[in-house]
């Protein structure tokens, strides 16, 4: 029955598709959208621990947008009854969970219903969609945007949270300003620099409810928590300045043990680019700044549901996101408790026909990113941490506890006309036992390298091979990848991920996908290793796998 | 002017709606209701660096509410209780196939641990949220009674297992009947990553004396005991006097326990 209905609903999105793909645009009004089906029929596999799922999983969204001169409108249709594996029970169902009315007039925009929005870095306010995280912490409510002069942005909206299915019951609301300098001092246009002043708050309010510390106390709980936000941008030539502080009042909740403590977010960022060059250098120290509009959601642990709802801000990581298979098989989460990151990158084009460049030019990128604990220094109320300050927390002390350190260099050089070759490599620290709550700290090194060479109009081969070296967890993993494109239409990937310390056990994967303007058709068979799936610092334990997986994307 | 207006009167009602709490006020004092006992199944595991904390939250919610109030049975099973996260990996020394089922029975192989189940309700995965949990199930009345007596058979390899259930109108239910050992030193990794070998584990999971592993039927009439008998047959390498038995009832629709009881086996223990 189940295996129906999936089935059924792949039949309805193509009809959907068909009567979208008839001419969409008037001259007053515009359509777009878009149409994304991730399926897959799983086997069982005992030797990976992919377990059985009664009939096959997906998760499909329909979007809608219709534009105009003054009003836009649109919707969201999500089908999730038989979610994909790693998301939790939580996201079984289906219906319309997002759909807005945005209206506009001159300088002001008013929007009703469903929003995402985000002030400054989002460390105090962002909401945002990433499917394959599981995350859409959407607004219902009202959110203004005005410009009432030239330099000067201002925002004011409200609502409730998005919680899978429901509302959260809190209510949020908040207000960002930003200044443009720039616009109003000659001399700084003059001389293209651009100064940006920006401040935001928001306030979430939060009923009441019964957290026991012992049989006898229960918890005085702040309805009201408020976080501000500070920041200033300054851009001139090459030169990128940012500098951002965020605050939060007491907000005792699960994730931080219900202490009282107010949370703290500083970052510095600097960047330079001219002429092949660039650089980046940032720091950044947050403090129990984990902001929910749901106080008694918890973090759960990494190995197993996520729980990456309600989250009313995000903190990025400042590690590289990496895309090569084995460079991500440790991805850092950024710790909400507190850290210290730092993150550096050098990235240099050697142009081509110089003695390092080669005839066609070669780019040499090198990175470094490190995170530490923050030192903690307990503080109890007679002995209970509910209901304390939690700790204190000195601001330029680091803690015991390395989290991450990441050091890689990378070659991109084009070879011949036809041939480009990618080289890589990584040391790795990753402090399994604070990041996934098991395991010890894994040091690793990893190798890649990576050629695409176009073998005529039509065809384009590319291959990967990558290893990874360590003494620690499962020891020792190789990974292949070929991939042939057959211009315009077709490509097929065949891939293994063969973990030769351990347990001598081979992940494979094979796909066809097919393009056609805008349809994008994969199919494919794939046995995948469990293990986190991470955009931005916040990632998703993703079981292991084995079945026929089927994606389908569709853009008008 | 008047944007700097709009703007002062959303700061006031920022500043104005959020005030401190200082030390002294955060804690409200409430009286202890205790009207039942509770039943916390808690799925654990060796490797599961999590659980200690787990443990250590437990026990001091049975301090708190006394510990006849609180039956903990710690079930080792799931990825953390075997050597491996896969299924078909070898179990570690506490988990038993009997255990894995038992917790297969309410969670997908790949969850999280610790994850307990309070009164075969609430699941909760943070042990910032067990105590408010318990005192909220521990409030709530019952008039399902339950009583255990054990004494041992012609053979002292046996022990007989008798159940009395009570309640004060018609009922249907499950029970479920449950051995459990104490003071079991082995090891355990701990929430700093470090083994500790000499860990001590209590209220384990042993088996379940039921026909079914879910439990056998049981109809109660109003004001009437009803009385049900088990075997067990010891095994040698259990230690008797760290032997209890845990009894529960539970609605066959909701699955909420109505009653727990647990006794420890050689406090029960008659000649025949």
């Amino acid at each position: 029955m189940k295996n129906k209905q999936v089935h059924i609903f792949l039949c309805a999105t193509i009809a959907f598709i068909s009567v979208c793909a008839d001419g969409q645009t008037s001259q007053s009004l515009n359509v777009n959208g878009s149409i994304q089906s991730d399926m897959l029929w799983p086997q069982t596999d005992e030797k990976i621990g992919a377990e059985e799922y009664d009939g096959g999983r997906t998760n499909t969204y329909a979007e809608v947008n219709l534009t105009s001169k003054y009003i836009d409108a649109g919707a969201r249709l999500e089908y999730m009854q038989y979610p994909m594996p790693g998301f939790e029970k939580d996201f079984a169902g289906g219906g319309v969970p997002f759909a807005y009315i945005k209206g506009r007039l001159k300088n002001i925009d008013l929007t009703l219903g469903s929003f995402y929005e985000q002030f400054g870095s989002g460390f105090i306010f962002r909401t945002y969609e990433e499917r394959s995280l599981g995350i859409d912490n959407s607004l219902v409510g009202a959110r203004l945007a005005y410009k009432p002069i030239t330099g000067i942005s201002f925002k004011v909206l409200g609502g409730k949270q998005r919680n899978y299915w429901k509302l959260n019951k809190s209510w949020l609301a908040g207000a960002d300003l930003e200044l443009s300098l720039d616009e109003w001092i000659n001399p700084l246009k003059k001389s293209n620099t651009y100064l940006t002043l920006g401040g935001s708050m928001i306030l979430k309010n939060e009923e009441d409810e019964d957290i026991f510390v012992d049989a006898t106390h229960l918890l005085n709980l702040p309805r009201n928590v408020w976080a501000y936000d500070l920041r200033i941008r300054l851009q001139t030539g090459g030169w990128n300045i940012l500098a951002e502080y965020a605050s939060k009042s007491q907000d005792p909740e699960a994730n931080n043990g219900y202490i009282y403590r107010k949370g703290y977010v500083t970052m510095l960022s600097g960047s330079y680019s001219q002429k092949g060059l660039s650089v980046l250098l940032q720091a950044k120290r947050s403090d129990n700044m984990t902001f929910r509009s749901k106080r008694s959601l918890t973090n759960g642990t990494v190995s197993g549901a996520s729980f990456t709802s309600s989250y009313i801000n995000h903190l990025p990581a400042f590690t590289m996101e990496h895309t090569y298979t084995l460079a991500a098989h440790y991805p850092y989460a950024t710790q909400p408790d507190g850290e210290w990151a730092y993150q550096a990158e050098i990235g240099y084009n050697f142009k081509k026909h110089s003695a390092l460049g080669g005839e066609y030019g070669t780019k040499v990128k090198l990175a470094l990113s490190y995170v530490n604990s923050i030192e903690k220094t307990p503080k109890t109320i007679n002995g209970r941490t509910m209901g304390s300050d939690g700790y204190s927390s000195p601001f330029w002390a680091w803690g015991d506890e390395k989290y991450y350190q990441d050091i890689n260099v990378q070659i991109e050089k084009r070879v011949t006309k036809s041939f480009k070759l990618n080289l890589m490599y990584m040391n790795q620290f990753y402090n399994k036992a604070v990041i996934e709550q098991e395991g010890g700290m894994i040091h690793c090194d990893i190798a890649v390298i990576e050629g695409k060479y176009r073998i005529n109009n039509k065809f384009t081969l590319r291959a990967e091979l990558q290893y990874l070296a360590t003494k620690d967890d499962d020891k020792d993993w190789l990974f292949a990848l070929m991939e042939l494109s057959f211009l315009p239409n077709w490509m097929f990937t065949l891939s293994d991920e063969y973990n030769c310390g351990v347990t001598n056990t081979h992940y494979y994967n094979a796909y066809i996908t097919w393009s056609l303007r805008s349809h994008r058709l994969q199919v494919g068979y794939i046995r995948t290793r469990a293990g986190y799936n991470c955009s931005g610092g916040v990632c998703r334990y993703i079981p292991a796998c084995r079945g026929i997986s089927l994606s389908y994307n569709y853009n008008f | 002017m008047r944007y700097f207006r709009v703007l002062m009167l959303i700061l006031i009602l920022f500043v104005t709606g959020c005030n401190d709490i200082e030390e002294g006020k955060r804690y409200n004092t409430v009286d202890v209701i205790v009207n039942r006992r509770v039943l916390i199944e808690d799925f654990t595991g060796q490797r599961c660096t999590n659980c200690p904390n787990a443990t250590n939250a437990l026990s001091f919610i049975s301090e708190q509410f006394g510990d006849s109030n609180i039956v903990i049975v710690a079930i080792h099973s799931g990825p953390f209780a075997h050597e491996k996260a896969s299924f078909t990996s070898n179990r570690l020394p506490l988990c038993t196939e009997e255990g894995d089922n038992q917790f297969l029975r309410w969670f997908e192989w790949n969850s999280s641990q610790p994850i307990i189940k309070i009164n075969r309700g609430e699941e909760l995965s943070d042990t910032a949220e067990y105590l408010s949990a318990v005192a909220n199930a521990i409030s709530y009345p019952t008039q399902f009674q339950l009583g255990i007596n054990t004494t041992y058979s012609d053979n002292e390899s046996n022990i007989n297992v008798a159940i009395w259930a009570y309640n004060s109108t018609d009922i249907s239910a499950k029970l479920e009947v449950w051995l459990t050992e104490d003071s079991i030193t082995d090891y355990q990794y701990m929430p700093d990553a470090s083994l500790d070998t000499a860990y001590v584990h209590n209220h384990i999971y042993r088996k379940s004396l039921t026909k079914e592993l879910t439990g056998d039927d049981i109809s109660l009439l109003a004001y009437d005991t009803t009385k049900v008998s088990y075997e067990l047959n010891l095994e040698e390498n259990w230690i008797i006097p760290h032997l209890s038995i845990v009894a529960f009832a539970r609605e066959k629709s909701s699955g909420e326990v109505l009653q727990v009881i647990k006794q420890s086996i050689s406090q029960l223990l008659t000649t025949p």
